[in-house]
């Protein structure tokens, strides 16, 4: 999953960002809210964690344009500002969730998880598919009963292809998903998760469209 | 006494000043009136006297007998037909004999002296006339009693005396309701200050007011209008502070969190680092809260006394000069003139300290700093230039906002720092600039104040 983080706070961000990396997310952090704004045009996020005390534009007036252009995806605002009549406004300019500073990490991530499930119209915690149950809280994925291991990666692709069960993800999407804009890249890294998991969990899991990419059937 | 009362003081001191007026002027009456009766009483003694000598040299001529001519007892004795009648007594003498007295007189002679003299019989004091007839050889005394005129010396008095003692308690109550009356406006006043609220400080209206309270009503909304401002801005500044500390606090939990969290080993130690930054930050903070909350606006009005700026920018330079040499930057302080100004120490060295500090974190290593403290034609000029990234000129009306900080210039600051020098410039009708250098690097800020006069 990836997550877009908009916080002009270095310290602050910078333990968000790891926070996020340790519950598995693939986090994108801007300072900005014009740099905000450019991400979110060009690129696709499962989730913003959106500031509002932003320098150069303001965290609402990036979360106005976000949905003037249609855009769902679930937005959790972080801020200082905590009057009934700052929330009242966040959350009616199109935000999901809000959550004033300080907070707890365990809270956050907790939130995180309850609005990307809601977002791809689940009611349970857990993602399930045939005799496969993953649970994103725990990061435990169980098959038929028993626990089955798998990496950081492998988990993340897992939980994006049942997330978006019945869609065609493309290679370079799960390539974002995973890495985000860190330039470390591996090339055929996603060929390789994609082995790995069917190994674990059967090879007719997960399909390949030739020249496109890969999805779970919806079921 | 424990509350002084206007009301109270006017009344002591009108019923003081009436009395002390009064009793002047009757004792001033007291001896107009008895020198005036005096003048009566020895004009009439005078009087006596030559009606004596007349009656005397009369009953001479007619019966020219010289014995005997003692006036009978019984026309004296009747009693006083008024009361104010006087008690005379008198003596006439030829040569030696004594040819006429009254009742009362003994038979010797009672004075030897011409003219008006006092004498005591029977432990009553008379006045006495005395004259000498040479012609007629004729002695005529005549005295009258001092009781009589003291008598009616005292009863004018008395008569002055009573009525105004008696009107004295109706004029304190005519006093008291005309003061009363007088301090109306006072009492509206008062009442009108006393059903405000705390937080209501707009000015007391001065329409129909006094003349005499006027000027205290409107020193007092001068003060009322001191205090709004003032708690106006204390108020935003504790929501600004308040405010600006969340995000650092949040910051600090978050890392502490990731640290307790981390299985990894290096993730722990570098949140713990950060954390520690982040403390020294909020340190910084607090610090830098407490030195803009400390110039409150109550100190520009403060005494300012001549300072040497330049002993100011010296010692902090020295103070700070350690930190620049340790990123290795060229440090250089150029001094010219005589630089006092008006001013406050602990302020000043607050606004050296903080633009000398700012250049330092701001210039990289090895590059230069410049500090300027000059005279220049009646003002002192203090300028800081530094090497560092420079400001762009659209973020310049900003900076100077309270926690204002520029984006990504990856320096720890508290974004007061700058407000603080704004403040404290203002407080000493000082101007402050910002230019680019010469060379087009970095920045300078120029703070321009008026030098003292010297007298």
């Amino acid at each position: 999953m990836r997550i877009l983080l908009v916080e002009d706070d270095e310290l602050l961000g910078d333990a968000i960002k790891t926070g996020l990396r340790q519950e598995k997310y693939t986090t994108d952090w801007v300072q900005d809210g014009n740099s905000a704004s450019l991400a979110l045009k060009n690129e696709i996020f499962d989730l913003v964690v959106l500031d509002i005390g932003l320098p150069r534009r303001s965290g609402l007036e990036v979360l106005k344009e976000l949905r003037d252009a249609g855009i769902a995806t679930p937005v959790l605002i972080l801020t200082a500002r905590d009057t009934i009549s700052d929330r009242v406004q966040g959350l009616d300019t199109g935000a999901d969730d809000y959550l004033t500073k300080p907070f707890d990490m365990e809270e956050l991530v907790a939130r995180i998880r309850a609005l990307l499930r809601r977002s791809s119209g689940r009611a349970t915690p857990l993602l399930t598919h045939g005799d496969i149950t993953l649970d994103p809280a725990s990061h435990q994925v169980v098959r038929a009963g028993t626990t089955v291991e798998l990496s950081g990666r492998e988990f993340a692709i897992l939980q994006v292809l049942l997330e978006f069960s019945g869609k065609v993800m493309s290679k370079s999407r799960l390539e974002e998903e995973l890495y985000g804009w860190s330039s470390d890249i591996e090339s055929n890294t996603v060929e390789v998760y994609i082995h790995h998991l069917r190994k674990k969990l059967g090879s007719d899991l997960i399909r390949t469209i030739r020249g496109v990419g890969y999805m779970i059937n919806k079921e | 006494m424990s509350t002084p009362s206007l009301r109270n003081r006017l009344l002591i001191y009108m019923l003081g000043f009436f009395m002390l007026t009064w009793f002047s002027m009757m004792i001033l009456s007291y001896f107009n009136t008895r020198h005036e009766i005096e003048e009566v009483f020895e004009a009439r003694l005078a009087d006596s006297v030559g009606v004596l000598f007349d009656l005397t040299e009369h009953v001479d001529q007619a019966t020219d007998e010289a014995s005997d001519h003692i006036f009978h007892e019984s026309t004296l004795q009747q009693g006083p037909l008024h009361a104010y009648q006087s008690k005379l007594i008198f003596q006439v003498w030829k040569e030696d004999t004594l040819l006429l007295r009254s009742a009362n007189t003994p038979n010797e002679i009672i004075t030897n002296i011409t003219g008006y003299s006092d004498i005591t019989i029977n432990e009553q004091t008379w006045r006495l006339l005395a004259h000498h007839y040479r012609t007629d050889k004729l002695f005529i005394i005549v005295g009258e009693q001092y009781s009589v005129r003291n008598e009616l010396i005292y009863s004018i008095l008395k008569n002055v005396f009573w009525p105004v003692l008696i009107a004295l308690p109706a004029l304190t109550l005519l006093i008291l309701f005309g003061i009363q009356r007088g301090l109306l406006p006072l009492n509206r006043l008062s009442g009108e200050i006393a059903a405000r609220s705390p937080t209501q400080l707009s000015p007391v209206s001065t329409d129909d007011l006094p003349l005499e309270i006027t000027p205290m009503i409107l020193s007092l909304n001068v003060l009322l209008n001191r205090l709004s401002y003032a708690l106006d801005s204390e108020r935003r500044f504790t929501a600004d502070a308040a405010h600006e500390l969340r995000t650092p606090l949040a910051a600090l939990k978050a890392q502490a969190q990731v640290a307790s969290r981390s299985d990894n080993k290096e993730d722990r130690i570098s949140a713990i680092e950060k954390i520690i930054r982040g403390m020294d930050r909020m340190t910084r903070l607090v610090e830098q809260l407490l030195t803009l909350a400390r110039l409150d606006p109550e100190d520009a009005v403060k005494q300012h006394t001549p300072i040497d700026l330049e002993k100011i920018v010296e010692s902090v330079s020295s103070e700070l000069a350690p930190d620049a040499l340790a990123k290795k930057i060229r440090f250089e302080l150029v001094r010219q003139g005589d630089c006092h100004i008006m001013g406050q120490t602990t302020a000043l060295g607050v606004l050296v300290r903080n633009l000398i500090d700012n250049a330092i974190r701001y210039t990289p290593d090895s590059e230069q700093i410049t500090i300027t403290v000059k005279a220049d034609y009646g003002q002192v000029i203090f300028s800081v230039c530094d090497s560092g990234p420079g400001i762009p000129d659209n973020e310049r009306q900003r900076i100077f906002d309270r926690f204002y900080r520029i984006l990504g210039s990856n320096v720890d600051g508290s974004g007061l720092g700058l407000s603080i020098v704004k403040r404290i410039t203002d407080m000493h009708s000082a101007t402050l600039k910002i230019n680019t250098p010469e060379n087009g690097k970095g920045v300078e800020f120029k703070v321009v104040f008026p030098a003292a006069t010297i007298s």
